[in-house]
């Protein structure tokens, strides 16, 4: 045994690719220590090659060289944006999601008045992945408060209600000029 | 030969004979384990947001349901095996991996992942077990129906009959096979499930997510089973809040123009317009310079877990208006150089939290990568 290890030392001194091996599991010990001392998870402290993201060198102007967006975070996070396309005068997209709601809760309804209670205030899209749905299938009975409405873009709002299963949300964008819904998710308590 | 002959021959074979089989033993382990190596050297250097579960992409298999599960919030040790059992089923039927993420995400929008029992008077239908079948809908007995096995299997049959559903939105394959009364409910569900089909299967995830055969997606144009792919093919030239750009809160994509920009994802558009120019003749039909300010003719678009993605200097006015759905993939805009921009170029940012202000960018270069569509590898 002790010969053997002998062998190895030597020879391993002696050529070329035995002083890379060595030098390679040194590298990883040094390495594995640096990575055990510096504590987990903490790249910037850490033995390697530390990354300085924090402060931006004194010297440089920090809007240089940024190309994204300029203008102003749209004022719209709170008021309805109805975009260039809706016309004047129809229901607000509140009114819609209400109308849409409580047509979607009646899961006692036969399967065609259900459907075609839902389609005037539905986007094409969405009447056709509510094709063939049976309703009896929808998770909850009725409406427990009142709406909330969440701008997400110009022509583009969010209306949620709590229902008695959990979170009803409609997602509403305008279409053949007024508001429709085109999207439902629900989400158990 | 005789007996002291083949000591000594042997004697002056042995040195060399180690130092090949040491050789060899490190040339093998480095061979092997380059991924735990890189790991070991690179760990703790990505984004913050994200934690980098394994660097494969499911080539090792998943692990099997019967061994000890891991837990991922908000999901306990029990239904994290019903993932593994719906993951296993998938992979037994050589469904690709895309087929996973949907079955899982399916499996947590309609039972959150637990193998539901009827749930007697308060339900007024019959659907029970992972996937809420029915069985007065013939997708089996109610007793088959809460064996998540038979239940997986059921879910792939159908699944794989859907036309398409490789190259759909999660939300759309899942409502498809489900005929639920809430179609975009899947979606949410989308990132975790990836999370999960990564942790549990080798980073199944990050795979080509429309072939069965394991490999790594290729990047632009190439959809992984996580749904996400590059929007170009060109590689980084400028990255993400350098010291010289402090506050460059995206990565520059050298990409020529006249290229592609596809959705790095499905999801709704919610900003497709001229940065900071309303009114026609708009600012950004001309090239821009680096004396013109904003990010030029742009697209932002709301993806599933509230990650947004924004697509700066397109040449034209974007293919795509707020409030329509896009599929991952599907071409949004043309690469051009309009507002602040010296030559033609993809400006792309990655937000988290569904906030577009600069407070939610995040480096998109190891995002993208977690997500199996690393920028700049496309072919």
């Amino acid at each position: 045994m002790r010969r053997v290890l002998q062998l190895l030392g030597t020879s391993a001194l002696r050529s070329r690719l035995g002083v890379a091996i060595l030098l390679a599991l040194v590298i990883f010990a040094v390495v594995g220590v640096g990575r055990a001392m510096s504590g987990p998870d903490d790249a910037r402290t850490g033995g390697v090659l530390p990354v300085d993201t924090s402060e931006p060198a004194a010297t440089v102007d920090p809007r240089a060289g940024d190309d994204g967006v300029v203008e102003p975070e749209a004022a719209s996070t709170t008021a309805v944006d109805p975009g260039p396309s809706l016309s004047p005068g129809g229901p607000s997209p509140e009114a819609v999601a209400e109308a849409f709601a409580v047509a979607w809760l009646r899961r006692t309804a036969p399967a065609k008045s259900w459907h075609d209670a839902l389609r005037p205030y539905a986007t094409s899209a969405l009447a056709a992945k509510l094709e063939d749905v049976d309703p009896v299938v929808v998770p909850a009975s009725r409406l427990t408060g009142p709406a909330s409405v969440t701008p997400r873009g110009s022509g583009f709002v969010e209306v949620s209600y709590p229902v008695d299963s959990g979170t009803l949300l409609l997602r509403l964008v305008v279409a053949d000029g007024g508001w429709r819904v085109d999207g439902v998710d629900w989400e158990r308590a | 030969m005789t007996l002291a002959e083949i000591e000594r021959a042997g004697r002056r074979r042995r040195p060399r004979r180690a130092v090949a089989l040491v050789a060899l033993t490190a040339t093998l382990a480095l061979m092997c384990c380059t991924g735990g190596a890189a790991a070991f050297f690179l760990d703790g250097l990505g984004g913050d947001d994200i934690t980098l579960s394994t660097y494969g992409c499911g080539a090792a298999g998943p692990l099997p349901a019967d061994g000890k599960m891991p837990r991922v919030d908000p999901y306990g040790e029990a239904q994290i095996r019903n993932a593994a059992i719906i993951i296993n089923v998938g992979a037994d039927l050589k469904v690709p991996p895309k087929g996973w993420v949907i079955a899982v995400a399916t499996a947590m929008q309609e039972s959150a992942l637990t193998n539901l029992p009827h749930l007697g008077a308060e339900n007024d239908h019959d659907s029970v077990g992972l996937f809420q079948q029915r069985p007065s809908m013939g997708w089996g007995t109610p007793q088959q129906l809460q064996d998540p096995v038979y239940a997986s299997r059921k879910f792939y049959q159908k699944l794989v009959k859907v036309r398409g559903w490789q190259n759909m939105a999660l939300t759309d394959a899942a409502q498809a096979v489900q005929r639920s009364a809430f179609p975009d409910a899947y979606a949410k569900h989308e990132p975790l499930a990836s999370k999960i089909v990564n942790l549990l299967a080798d980073g199944a995830a990050r795979a080509a997510g429309a072939e069965a055969a394991l490999s790594c997606a290729g990047g632009y144009g190439d959809i992984a089973a996580s749904g996400w792919t590059a929007p170009v093919k060109a590689p980084p030239t400028s990255g993400f809040r350098t010291a010289s750009r402090p506050s460059h809160n995206g990565v520059d994509l050298g990409a020529a123009r006249g290229d592609d920009i596809l959705a790095a994802a499905a999801g709704r558009v919610i900003v497709s317009r001229c940065d900071n120019d309303s009114v026609p003749p708009y600012r950004c039909d001309r090239d821009g310079s680096p004396s013109t300010p904003g990010c030029g003719w742009y697209v932002d678009i709301m993806h599933a877990g509230n990650v947004m993605t924004r697509y700066c200097h397109m040449l034209y006015r974007p293919k795509v208006h707020v409030g329509q759905s896009v599929a991952a993939g599907q071409p949004i805009g043309i690469v051009g150089t309009s507002g602040h921009s010296s030559g033609p170029h993809l400006h792309f940012e990655v937000h988290l939290r569904g906030d577009r202000s600069s407070a939610g960018a995040v480096d998109p270069v190891p995002f993208m990568r977690e997500m199996g569509a690393p920028l700049g590898t496309g072919v």
